[in-house]
């Protein structure tokens, strides 16, 4: 197999000599590319032609939920503190936050696909009618919102989340919801559940996420269980902000996933289960840790 | 068969460049090879596919030969690297597409990738991202936080001066000492 780095030295290479000074004509370019969209690759080991294009096409902005936000809340424009790779690939996921325009003491998280700097939902798996664009999530119109007391800035913790499985195109909102004048559709686990006759989310349109806030002194995150691991180095800044996204199954049979947070003083802890255990099982060896709250606490305290 | 360039392979950055501005494809060979994880890993963290990671990476370094001459000496030329890695992606970012400017000042021809090769960038990603981790790691603390500021999170001096409590006269130098420790940290991981 060649590598297609050698390959590229090979070419640049002999590109040093194209663009020697005193060669100053003007070189026909050879690479044209279309101006493509989505991303293509030959699967099966088949040749794939280079993928040109970076982002989505965008869509129709995901509309407002109807979820309230906290009392006295003029969100601020969101930021995505970190990305994670999706584990079958496509758009990363990102999760981002956002606090009162003015003000603080109050901020809100969320996830989704990201792109270009938002947290969006991607058109697939029936959702948007299978448009493959690019839809960008806003703070009133995102369902997998929570909200915590502290800020990224002062490296209190804000809050996290896990628990039911998420759809694999970022949207956690009601399917029956319009958007450009049509329903959203796709599979929503939380909305099918409570609805009786409705179809069961396929697995492989599903993804695990976990992600939250282990403070501002955290400098490793990790997760996971005898079968998979995952590490995460939060960003500087962000209040240790990890964001793990597992396929479904991914693990299965390693134990339950643990959450352990490493923190710069070299003191380490092990976060609440992500599962939650079985009748007649223990309840685990991990201990929470002293400076991370169970996730779903800060949420329930804080929101109004 | 590709050409061995041990002589060059411990010569400073500004050196090689220089060369690569007077036509030496020996002295780019060993600039590419020095930054080529780094580089590779930089873009991936930050695009969906290794396909573009790998096609950021060729416009990145095709770049660098176009601009060698332009390379004054008045920073490290990490920094310069990272700049113009960051100007391609904000710039196809903006387009939606790849950009491919410097590609076609010199004419190259796209390589192909299969599956294989995929798996390759992947992992080339990975050795960049580790090396990087770990050259990191061994920084000062203020040194790896302004570092970590200004390349990975590109904050502005001044941000990171407030958020560090310092002038951003200060951030300058310790991101500069940052990058150079980096440098050598790197060279003698390889």
């Amino acid at each position: 197999m060649t590598d297609p780095f050698d390959e590229l030295e090979q070419r640049l290479r002999a590109g040093v000599a194209q663009a020697r000074p005193r060669r100053s004509r003007r070189l026909l370019a050879a690479w044209r590319l279309p101006a493509i969209v989505a991303a293509v690759i030959v699967g099966g080991g088949g040749v794939a032609v280079a993928a040109r294009a970076l982002l989505l096409e965008r869509g129709v902005p995901v509309p407002d939920s109807g979820r309230q936000l906290p009392a006295d809340m003029t969100p601020s424009r969101p930021r995505v503190v970190l990305t994670a790779a999706d584990p079958v690939g496509g758009l990363p996921w990102g999760l981002a936050v956002f606090r009162r325009a003015h003000g603080h003491g109050l901020t809100c998280q969320f996830v989704g696909r990201t792109q270009g700097g938002e947290v969006g939902v991607v058109g697939q798996d029936g959702a948007f009618g299978d448009d493959g664009r690019f839809h960008p999530l806003g703070a009133r119109s995102t369902k997998s919102m929570g909200c915590g007391g502290g800020d990224p800035q002062t490296g209190q913790f804000i809050g996290g989340g896990s628990g039911p499985p998420t759809a694999a195109s970022g949207y956690s909102g009601d399917p029956d919801a319009v958007a450009g004048g049509r329903p959203i559709g796709g599979c929503t686990p939380s909305f099918e559940r409570r609805r009786p006759g409705r179809s069961i989310c396929a697995a492989d349109q599903m993804r695990q996420l976990k992600f939250g806030f282990a403070g501002g002194d955290a400098v490793r995150v990790t997760y996971g269980n005898r079968r998979v691991q995952r590490t995460v180095v939060p960003p500087r800044g962000s209040a240790g902000a990890y964001l793990f996204v597992l396929a479904p199954g991914e693990g299965a049979g390693g134990g339950p996933k643990v959450l352990r947070v490493t923190y710069a003083d070299g003191g380490t802890c092990t976060g609440e289960r992500f599962e939650a255990p079985r009748p007649g099982e223990a309840s685990s060896d991990a201990q929470p840790c002293p400076r991370m709250p169970r996730s779903h606490e800060p949420q329930r305290l804080l929101m109004p | 068969m590709l050409r061995r360039t041990p002589a060059l392979a411990s010569a400073p950055d500004d050196r090689l460049l220089a060369r690569v501005a007077a036509g030496d494809d020996d002295a780019f060979a060993a600039f590419y090879r020095r930054h080529l994880d780094g580089v590779v890993a930089f873009h991936r963290r930050r695009v969906p596919t290794p396909e573009l990671a790998y096609d950021l990476a060729a416009e990145t370094f095709a770049a660098v030969i176009v601009h060698a001459a332009s390379y004054r000496g008045d920073g490290p030329a990490a920094g310069w690297l990272y700049g113009i890695a960051r100007n391609k992606l904000r710039e196809s970012l903006r387009r939606g597409q790849v950009e491919t400017a410097a590609r076609d000042r010199l004419a190259l021809e796209p390589v192909a990738l299969t599956d294989e090769a995929l798996e390759l960038v992947e992992a080339r990603a990975d050795r960049g991202d580790g090396a990087l981790a770990a050259a990191l790691a061994g920084l000062p603390e203020p040194t790896r936080a302004a570092v970590v500021a200004r390349v990975v999170e590109e904050a502005s001096y001044d941000e990171i001066a407030a958020r560090l409590e310092c002038s951003a006269q200060v951030v300058r130098k310790r991101v500069q000492r940052g990058l150079d420790a980096l440098r050598t940290s790197l060279e003698e991981q390889r």
